[in-house]
């Protein structure tokens, strides 16, 4: 086996590796839950899912817990991962910065701008998930039309466009929590934006597969064309990738995941940023390998990350705060113990 | 068959850089750009590339314009050596070279068996087969410009650009790069423009040199032809003597002490 | 084979250590499907011995449509919602609801409730079984499986764009979500009818509002009828500090205005307002009354120098807002109560007859089962 194919199976390995640990976390959350079912009911209900054999007008109470409580919120979070992580590998790539991560272009910014906006219009359930959506997706074209609008390098002039865009829309955000009434709005604006999967229900479940589903495929698709991406617009346009189509489209593609995942899961930070190390220092750099295993990684972390935000005490405690009470120290352990591949 | 640029120009913000270039390029030769620091190599080398479009002129390869030709299919006919440098990423040198495969791929293929066996035959070919599972940041200067080659190489064109590739090299890596260049070019027939600061280099491994000041062409042509002293000594504007040792080298030396 | 990659070796332990908090936490949660006490909880998740899903069969049909009878209500959010004839299982999500619930006779019927509520040192003094219930969570986040697990009748929930997923989540259950507004004193009349018509303690529901009714005909008649000009004007201290107040269309304006005084911050819209010492002086109030939570002292306002021009502060008519146990000017059944206490403090002379604390220790026991005075509750700060 050469040199070269040692590399290559370690990028198999990693992406097994990841896939256990996630089914593994999926397996562990079905049991878990306030509602008690045993664990062979547990097997047996899933089981059923799985077949489709499953009927919402005969099963039993166990079953239907399991189907619209705890499905929904288990897919929901893994969809998450997927889409954080993903796009985390993605812009880390793209900016040939392992610092970024996928809010770089304020896509976050956005989104938690149209959530406010959503919390304080009398509108109500449905539309905050909406607004946010619209205004994340609203602030990363924003930033895209500064950066084209400016001369200069293009990787360099999105990513102040981003710190740009950020900061306004941090700042109306700001503004929106002055002038929220402090005892119903402001509390939920705060709570919202900590980020927390107990809203989880199938409708949100099937608008985010909408949105994370078809680009989580394209970045895939596309993971090999990163590692061009990733060496700079001069070689990349010399090695013959039109730069210039695909920037663009799996930009849009990341922030239509994020996008989707913050409309509804709230702000959740450090995920996007930490596991796509932790892909490259199990995977290697190559991007086609890196990027699998960052989304299924990604998935199985989140949920590990939901499920210890609603085991640990009796109130839930929002996932946002977990990642990164978690998260940083992990991501500080992992680069302390030296294993110097996560970038130079 | 070979590259042409015809009157070209160009400019950044009203300053122009290239002033109505004109030469050629032909394949089975190695063609160096000489010149002082900003008369335009560099911009001339992203032109050709089709990095840069000309304000004015043509520059075309094999008869196809570059400028108007998807990048694809100029990546298929004109393959880029950079300057070695330190990337972000820690990619294995075989991971780097068989990018150099991505003009004959679709967007959502990846290389296959054919494609990493074209990889690692031009990493034979440069010497660096043995490298394959290193990381390309923890190999040498000289063995990473000889790995941008091999990558170059896996682009399987008739033409080669390099942009400087020897002034961060020491002295025995700039005769051996260079001397793999010319090996490459007589065997397989490629065309390689290669833009140089050292004249002596250009000496010993030109066939072809033009000459660049200030954006204009001062002289092209065959190298025994334009690296006289009378041309050099325009061109760097300092006294230049050819000093000829007795078994035909040559070597290009001034006035200083 | 995978140990090989170093990362793998470092991850796969602290991984494997977070996934195993993970499955002690989640199991050690477990609660009995009945509204007793759970037994003690093992690391076992479902030891449970009342788990009521027999392995096999399927039930027919979901809870709430066993009861050959139902009855259809509308809440007070505009929605139809269908109850069984008899609600005898109650969930309650929020601490204001679950007083409601608990002055409307409920208490007994209460299988869950809110963790807030359980942190009340009011409601555990009144309702010590409280502790006993299981929490289905508070205001930030609500766990659902924990309700379905106490297999409620009805889930008292508020009205909040917060709430949607909850209501919808309960519905794929089959358990109906009730939703209160109790955000002025009419709402909060027609809040503890409805209560009352659920549970069936109508009794107790009609002598909570004939009370309100009959306090406020009394009030109206001793400091209502004295003329505009002759009524106190009042400054509250809201939340934010002394220099924020009450405008015209919170709940406090109309406590102030029920106890014949006339609130100076009436103009004002929204929450509470910020201030300016310029304007306090300007309106320069006969009375100063300060909310519990003001975060500031009867003391420091009187010792304020900005306000030493204030009639108030002169005469020493500066008072704190009932009570040391919860404040009594939120829109709850116990707010009452604070605007006879106004009332009273504002016109003595005029309330002279009221024994205020009487009163107060009467609306506890009837409604709450303890007087005011033997909880250890003071009016004072």
């Amino acid at each position: 086996m050469s040199r070269g194919d040692r590399r290559r199976a370690r990028g198999w390995r990693a992406l097994v590796f990841s896939g256990l640990f996630t089914l593994l976390v999926i397996v562990l959350s079905f049991g878990m839950g306030r509602y008690a079912i045993a664990p062979g009911e547990v097997l047996r209900i899933v089981w059923q899912i799985v077949t489709f054999r499953f009927d919402p007008q005969t099963a039993g109470e166990a079953a239907r817990v399991l189907y619209y409580i705890r499905l929904p919120r288990i897919l929901l979070a893994a969809l998450t991962g997927v889409a954080l992580a993903g796009a985390g590998t993605l812009f880390q790539g793209m900016f040939r910065n392992p610092l970024v991560s996928p809010d770089v272009l304020g896509v976050s910014s956005g989104a938690a701008l149209g959530a406010a906006i959503g919390i304080l219009l009398p509108g109500g359930g449905g539309s905050i998930q909406v607004w946010a959506f619209c205004c994340g997706v609203a602030a990363v074209a924003l930033t895209y039309g500064i950066a084209r609008a400016s001369r200069g390098q293009s990787v360099v002039m999105l990513v102040l466009a981003g710190m740009v865009v950020s900061a306004f829309f941090g700042a109306a955000l700001s503004f929106l929590k002055y002038v929220a009434d402090p005892y119903e709005q402001l509390p939920a604006i705060v709570f919202w934006l900590m980020g927390g999967f107990y809203r989880a229900s199938w409708p949100a479940v099937g608008s985010l597969m909408l949105t994370v589903v078809p680009a989580a495929v394209l970045l895939l698709l596309t993971s090999w064309k990163l590692n061009i991406l990733s060496l700079g617009d001069e070689q990349a346009l010399s090695l013959g990738l039109n730069v210039q189509v695909l920037r663009p489209l799996l930009i849009a593609a990341a922030t239509l995941m994020v996008a989707g995942s913050v409309s509804v899961a709230g702000t959740i930070s450090w995920v996007g940023l930490v596991v796509p190390h932790i892909a490259r220092m199990l995977a290697g750099a190559d991007h086609d390998r890196s990027m699998p295993v960052a989304m299924l990684f990604g998935a199985g972390f989140m949920l590990l990350m939901d499920d210890l935000a609603r085991s640990l005490t009796t109130a839930e405690i929002p996932v946002g705060i977990l990642t990164s009470a978690i998260g940083a120290p992990f991501f500080g352990y992992l680069l302390i113990s030296g294993r110097r591949e996560a970038w130079r | 068959m070979a590259i042409t640029v015809e009157a070209v120009r160009f400019g950044y913000r009203g300053a122009e850089v290239i002033r109505g270039a004109s030469f050629t390029v032909p394949q089975g030769a190695i063609t160096c750009l000489l010149g002082r620091n900003g008369s335009g190599k560099t911009t001339l080398i992203r032109l050709v590339n089709g990095i840069l479009r000309p304000q004015a002129g043509v520059i075309q390869v094999d008869g196809h314009d570059v400028a108007r030709s998807p990048r694809a299919e100029v990546a298929r006919r004109i393959a880029f050596v950079p300057q070695e440098h330190q990337g972000v990423f820690p990619y294995g040198v075989e991971e780097l070279v068989v990018m150099g495969r991505n003009p004959h791929l679709s967007l959502v293929s990846r290389p296959g068996q054919r494609d990493y066996a074209v990889a690692r035959a031009a990493m034979e070919a440069v010497g660096v087969a043995h490298l394959a599972g290193r990381d390309y940041m923890a190999i040498s200067g000289g063995e990473r410009q000889l790995v941008l080659i091999a990558r170059a190489l896996t682009q399987e064109t008739p033409y080669l650009l390099m942009d400087e590739p020897t002034s961060h090299l020491d002295f025995a890596n700039q005769h051996a790069i260079l001397a793999m260049v010319r090996r490459i070019a007589r065997e397989r027939g490629v065309g390689v423009l290669v833009a140089m600061h050292d004249p002596n280099l250009a000496l010993a491994f030109a066939d072809r040199v033009i000459m660049l000041q200030e954006g204009r062409v001062y002289r092209e042509g065959p190298a025994a032809e334009v690296m006289t002293p009378a041309h050099l000594q325009a061109l760097y504007q300092m006294p230049i003597d050819v000093v000829q040792l007795p078994d035909g080298r040559r070597m290009i030396v001034t006035d200083e002490r | 084979m995978l140990l090989r990659n170093r990362t793998v070796r470092m991850l796969a332990p602290l991984l494997a250590l977070l996934m195993l908090l993970v499955a002690a936490c989640g199991g050690s949660q477990s609660s009995s499907t009945t509204s007793q006490p759970p037994a003690a909880t093992t690391g076992q998740p479902a030891s449970a011995p009342e788990q009521s899903e027999p392995a096999s069969t399927p039930e027919t049909e979901p809870a709430a449509e066993a009861q050959p009878a139902t009855r259809t209500f509308t809440d007070q959010a505009g929605r139809t919602v269908v109850l069984p004839a008899e609600v005898n299982r109650v969930v309650t999500t929020w601490r204001p609801g679950t007083l409601l619930v608990i002055s409307a006779g409920g208490r007994d019927k209460i299988v869950g409730v809110d963790s807030s509520s359980q942190k009340s040192e009011f409601l555990t003094a009144v309702f010590p079984e409280i502790l006993d219930l299981p929490g289905v969570g508070n205001k930030k986040g609500l766990n659902v499986e924990q309700m379905v697990a106490v297999k409620p009748d009805v889930v008292f929930i508020w009205s909040g764009s917060d709430t949607e997923p909850v209501i919808q989540q309960l519905e794929s259950q089959g358990i109906p979500a009730f939703v209160l507004i109790p955000e002025s004193l009419d709402q909060m009349k027609e809040a503890v009818s409805l209560i009352g018509e659920i549970l069936g303690t109508q009794e107790q529901a009609r002598k909570m509002i004939q009370y309100y009714d009959d306090t406020l005909a009394m009030l109206e008649e001793k400091v209502g009828s004295i003329p505009e000009e002759e009524k106190l004007r009042v400054y509250m201290v809201g939340s934010s500090g002394v220099f924020s107040t009450v405008p015209g269309t919170m709940y406090q304006h109309f406590i102030i205005e029920s106890a014949g005084g006339i609130n100076v911050g009436a103009e004002l819209e929204g929450g509470f307002s910020e201030v300016s010492a310029e304007q306090v002086v300007a309106w320069n109030p006969d009375v100063i009354v300060a909310v519990q939570y003001c975060d500031c002292t009867v003391d420091e306002i009187k010792n304020n120098p900005q306000l030493q021009t204030v009639k108030a502060v002169q005469n020493g008519r500066v008072y704190m807002f009932p009570s040391s146990m919860d404040p009594w000017d939120y829109p709850e059944p116990r707010s009452i109560l604070g605007m006879l206490w106004l009332a009273h403090t504002l016109y003595p002379e005029q309330m002279a007859d009221v024994d205020l604390l009487k009163e107060i220790d009467t609306f506890h026991e009837t409604f709450f089962g303890k007087s005011f005075t033997s909880l250890g509750g003071t009016l004072d700060e």
